[in-house]
């Protein structure tokens, strides 16, 4: 590149001197997060390219220099041989790169070589510094890498150990002092005004003096705290955690990691397994014990170990008092996305079918796992035989303590809650059951709560606990916005604020029915949106019985029936809000089995079943409509950006009808848009017959030159008359059709 | 018709000032439009030459006045000698009578003789002893000057720059036009061979059709902005005067007509710009510190005017 003075290169000096301190904060911290040595060498790859496009060296030279550079260091970090024994290092070289050039193709990244890896950076480093060279010296405009420079430092320093406390500062002074400069280059460029060091002077004391005042007052001045704490579980979330998983945003599913709740809930709908039976209920896989403010861990070790069982034996596991009376009922399980855990029902008997050698019941967490010798296997299918739970109200009504278990100590996990957990859980919990005494009513109080105080169902946008925050507590007072887990684990909570046992279960819901086989058996579909958490409540003297929290779900298991006494008023009174519940359910919402049942053909075919009806359908084509309108959208993009090439002939049929006053002008200024979409733009001081010339020029004709000759006559001579538009209209049809071509 | 006598005045100037094209092309622009030229140059260029081209093809009759320091403005205006014999003072008209004058060299003489030839050229009169005397029609001054910086001359004020409607640079020829010229004049000069191509009153019929060229209003309007950020430019301490603006309206048309066009363009606004204007404005100095040129001014304030290509709105 030309430049003028001394003075101008000293300026240039100096612009990319300070790129070249912006480009450095982007190297400095990957020694900390990659663990990357050998920094220098790419600083100093990164300096001596700038000064190379400073120095505004051929290419060709500049660009051996520095696939030179390139080769003598890769060379030096990674071949022990000498520079110049080509011979015994060249081979191993190329072969590295090509090894991995496979391996990147088949995006197996890990896989790729050291070597590799750096020669890729440097060859982005060599990317980046051609950028800042045409951003300096070509546009003038440096603000894009500036952004990002922040955005990167920004992101890193939330994200990673770095800590980009000077360096955001170093970013700033340098960023804005090259900024500032670029601009008076801009200026100076556009007014076309020669540049001075008195002009220079005038700018950059100025500049200087603010972004050093701006700097110290940002420094010096309060800072107030962020809002957010720590939003890398969140955003590590988004970008795609698991479930009621990895501390994230759950894909909807089951999981085994919940010592992290919280993130959105992201719908599937694949099918888990199907279940022929006709006592359909909240299938169980297993139930956790301590929770930890931010989720749910086992209270002791899982070792896998436990007592043991094989098809046919009794499971060695009673969670609540079986009634002998009952006919035991059947449940088919036909498994589609096979675990090595196996689902089961509420007071299960025995397992009638079942592909493995023997069973495990893990008494930590309530886990059966299917083992052929020592190796768990994955079951296809299996099939129980269990009794429909039947809880006696009357026993469960006139449960208000522990009893004999509160001397064991053996319930203590269940009542286990965190240190941290704050008082204002325990408030609210007294508050919610101060007016019922047995703790079947404490229960049921605490389930009713959330229907009743403005809690929603929501899947997405679900924040994870910072540091110092509590899941329960962040629910309860800050979000009342949530899926199962949140519900689920709250109750949980608040049960054992109050000192009644109670713990957190994971399963399924009883899904969707698909069909019915033959014997009056009807097959259920559960699919990934059916795993859910639920809640169990320890009743002395009948055992663990489920409760559900979650606004929008009924649990039909909880059948409450009183077998034994108080058939007067009692069940009237029980079932009522029961049946109240289900109805005042929220509307239905797309992962939800129990509500489907109820069908929509019972009630209004009004106006509201229209509505509903486009909802389903939307909810239902959510991903066709998506696509469809991003289709559209980017095939109008298209046809927008593509106007030039049909544009024409549309004016040439609208201009061959009209019949105006001002036709001719009209089309010429349509023909000037068009040439300047076709590419040949006017520039604003360009006279219209100069922009004639060039385009007649350009094209090898003399039309524009005529058109604008008549133009030119109606503009500057003021003639009222139009001409004769047959003629020109001819020039200007050639002209227009031309830009098509 | 009289496109085709212009273009033969513009033919014959360049005869004899070879490859001259613009300066023959702004002299007379300056002629139809009745102003007056500055010419800036060294000399031996050939300005004489080009004026006595110029004034023979229309016929007028030619007077140069060479100014020195000691010229008194007598010796521009024409003086009253007594005459014994007829018993009174006698008026012997001075150079300034001509209808085409070279004023050589005019940074050369005394302010007080410099207005009076500067008079003149604004009133069209000159006053001798008390009596007004009214100048020859058309009157066209061309003045030349040594350029600023030589020693020994009275830098002309701005406001008298003001008077004259172009200033112009005449420049050496190319190498190839100046072995022309050595050919041309070898053995007799092309300026005995020229012909009269107006007569004088047709050149101010001319003059008059000048002013019935048309100018748009957005023409108008593309005159007042270039005019208009001469005032606000950064390298400008002053910039150009309403009058410049008319100045500039005026030559245009005369440019117009002498492309044979009854109207105006941008085009004609754009190429004489920078004659018009640039010895009417005044750089600060840090511009004429740096070496910026008035004339580069001017170039970039009209390179950076939108040219108006449609109808002012309603």
């Amino acid at each position: 590149m030309i430049r003028s003075s001394g003075f101008s290169k000293l300026i240039f000096f100096v612009l990319y001197f300070l790129s070249f301190m912006l480009l450095w904060e982007w190297v400095r911290p990957i020694d900390q997060i990659t663990n990357t040595g050998f920094l220098h060498f790419f600083v100093m790859f990164a300096g001596l390219s700038l000064l190379l496009y400073y120095f505004g060296l051929d290419w060709r030279i500049s660009g051996l220099f520095k696939i030179g550079f390139i080769i003598a260091v890769l060379q030096q970090l990674y071949f022990e041989a000498a520079f110049l024994q080509f011979g015994s290092w060249i081979p191993d070289f190329i072969a590295s790169i090509g090894r991995s050039l496979a391996l990147t193709i088949q995006q197996d990244w890990n896989a790729v070589s050291d070597v590799y890896r750096s020669l890729l950076f440097f060859i982005l480093l060599w990317l980046t510094t051609y950028l800042i060279h045409y951003w300096i010296s070509v546009r003038k405009q440096l603000f894009l890498f500036y952004l990002f420079t922040v955005i990167y430092v920004a992101l890193l320093d939330t994200f990673s150990p770095y800590s980009a406390e000077f360096s955001i500062v170093r970013i700033i002074l340098i960023g804005f002092l090259l900024m500032g400069m670029l601009t008076l280059q801009r200026i100076l460029d556009q007014e076309q005004l020669k540049q001075s060091a008195n002009q220079y002077q005038k700018w950059i004391v100025p500049l200087v003096v603010m972004i050093a005042f701006s700097s110290v007052a940002a420094y010096a001045a309060p800072k107030s705290e962020p809002i957010w704490d720590d939003p890398v579980p969140f955003i590590t979330g988004i970008a795609g955690g698991n479930g009621t998983g990895t501390g994230g945003v759950n894909r909807l599913g089951y999981g085994v990691d919940d010592s992290q709740l919280g993130g959105s809930f992201v719908g599937d709908d694949t099918t888990v397994f199907t279940v022929v039976t006709n006592a359909p209920q909240y299938w169980r896989i297993e139930m956790k014990d301590r929770y930890t403010g931010k989720g749910w861990e086992s209270s002791s070790a899982i070792t896998g170990e436990g007592p043991g069982f094989t098809i046919g034996e009794e499971v060695p596991l009673e969670l609540s008092v079986v009634n002998e009376e009952e006919e035991p009922v059947t449940a088919t399980f036909d498994i589609q996305l096979p675990y090595n855990h196996v689902v089961y029902p509420y007071n299960p008997l025995q397992l009638e079918e079942g592909d493995a050698e023997r069973f495990v019941l893990d008494p930590v967490n309530e886990k059966i796992t299917s083992f052929n010798g020592p190796e768990r296997v994955e079951l296809d299918t299996y099939e129980w035989t269990f009794e429909e739970p039947r809880y006696s109200l009357t026993a469960l009504r006139e449960t208000t303590e522990l009893g004999e278990f509160s001397e064991t100590g053996e319930l203590d996990q269940y009542l286990q809650l965190p240190q941290e957990l704050p008082d204002r859980v325990y408030d609210l919990a007294e508050e919610i059951t101060e007016n019922e005494d047995n703790w079947y009513g404490k229960a049921k109080a605490i389930e009713r709560y959330f229907s009743q105080n403005d809690f929603t169902y929501d899947q997405e946008n679900i924040p994870v606990p910072g540091e110092g925050e509590d899941y329960v507590d962040q629910f309860l007072f800050d979000t009342k916005r949530g899926y199962c887990d949140n519900f689920s684990t709250s109750m949980t909570v608040l049960l054992r604020a109050v000192d009644i046992p109670a713990r957190w279960v994971k399963g399924y819901t009883d899904g969707e029915m698909i069909g019915q086989v033959e014997g009056g058996l009807n097959e259920y579909e559960v699919t990934n949106n059916n795993a859910h958490s639920w809640v169990e409540v320890f009743f002395p003297s009948v055992g663990w019985v489920p409760f559900e929290p979650t606004i929008g779900y009924s649990s039909n298991v909880s059948l409450d029936y009183d077998i034994e006494t108080n058939r007067d008023t009692e069940p009237v009174e029980e079932t009522e809000p029961e049946e109240q519940e289900d109805t005042s359910t929220p509307v239905p919402l797309e992962d939800e089995g129990p509500t489907d049942e109820t069908g929509m053909e019972g009630q209004g075919v009004s106006a509201t079943t229209f509505w509903e009806n486009v909802r389903a359908f939307i909810t239902e084509n959510r991903m066709a409509l998506i696509f469809s309108t991003l289709l559209v959208a980017a095939l109008m993009t298209l046809i927008y950006r593509m106007r030039f090439r049909w544009l024409p002939r549309v004016l040439i049929l609208y201009y061959s009808f009209k019949k105006d006053d001002d036709i001719f002008v009209k089309a010429y200024m349509s023909l000037l848009k068009q040439l300047d979409r076709y590419g040949l733009k006017r520039e604003e001081n360009q006279t219209l017959r100069d922009y004639a010339k060039k385009i007649d020029a350009f094209f090898g004709t003399n039309e524009m030159g005529k058109l604008t000759a008549q133009y030119e006559r109606i503009l500057y001579r003021q003639e009222k008359q139009e001409p004769n538009w047959r003629d020109m209209r001819e020039l200007w049809e050639n002209l227009i059709k031309r830009t098509t071509g | 018709m009289y496109h085709a006598k212009l273009e033969t005045i513009l033919h014959n100037i360049e005869n004899v000032m070879i490859g001259k094209r613009t300066v023959a092309e702004l002299s007379v622009v300056a002629l139809l439009a009745q102003g007056h030229i500055l010419l800036e140059d060294v000399p031996g260029v050939g300005k004489t030459m080009m004026v006595r081209a110029l004034a023979k093809s229309v016929g007028a009759n030619f007077t140069r006045i060479q100014f020195t320091p000691d010229l008194l403005p007598s010796d521009v205006m024409g003086v009253s000698i007594y005459n014994p014999k007829e018993m009174e003072f006698q008026f012997r008209p001075g150079p300034i009578m001509g209808n085409i004058v070279l004023a050589d060299e005019i940074n050369r003489t005394s302010p007080k003789t410099q207005s009076a030839l500067l008079e003149g050229m604004e009133e069209g009169s000159v006053t001798v002893d008390g009596v007004t005397r009214s100048l020859e029609k058309p009157f066209f001054v061309m003045a030349t000057q040594n350029p600023i910086e030589y020693e020994g001359t009275y830098p002309l004020p701005e406001a008298q720059l003001d008077r004259f409607l172009l200033r112009m640079k005449m420049g050496y020829p190319s190498a190839q036009e100046e072995m022309e010229v050595l050919n041309r004049i070898q053995f007799s000069s092309p300026i005995d061979e020229l012909q009269p191509v107006i007569s004088l009153p047709e050149l101010q019929q001319l003059q008059k059709e000048v002013k019935e060229v048309l100018v748009d209003d957005t023409i108008k309007s593309y005159i007042v902005e270039i005019a208009g950020k001469t005032r606000s430019h950064a390298n400008v301490y002053l910039g150009v005067s309403p009058r410049g603006s008319i100045a500039l309206m005026k030559a245009s048309q005369a440019y117009a007509m002498l492309h044979g066009r009854d109207y105006v363009l941008p085009d004609d606004v754009q190429f004489l710009a920078s004659y018009i204007f640039s010895h009417r404005i005044i750089l600060n100095s840090e511009a004429r510190y740096e070496g910026i040129k008035a004339e580069e001014v001017i170039e970039r304030i009209v390179a950076r005017t939108r040219v108006p290509v449609q109808r002012l709105a309603k």
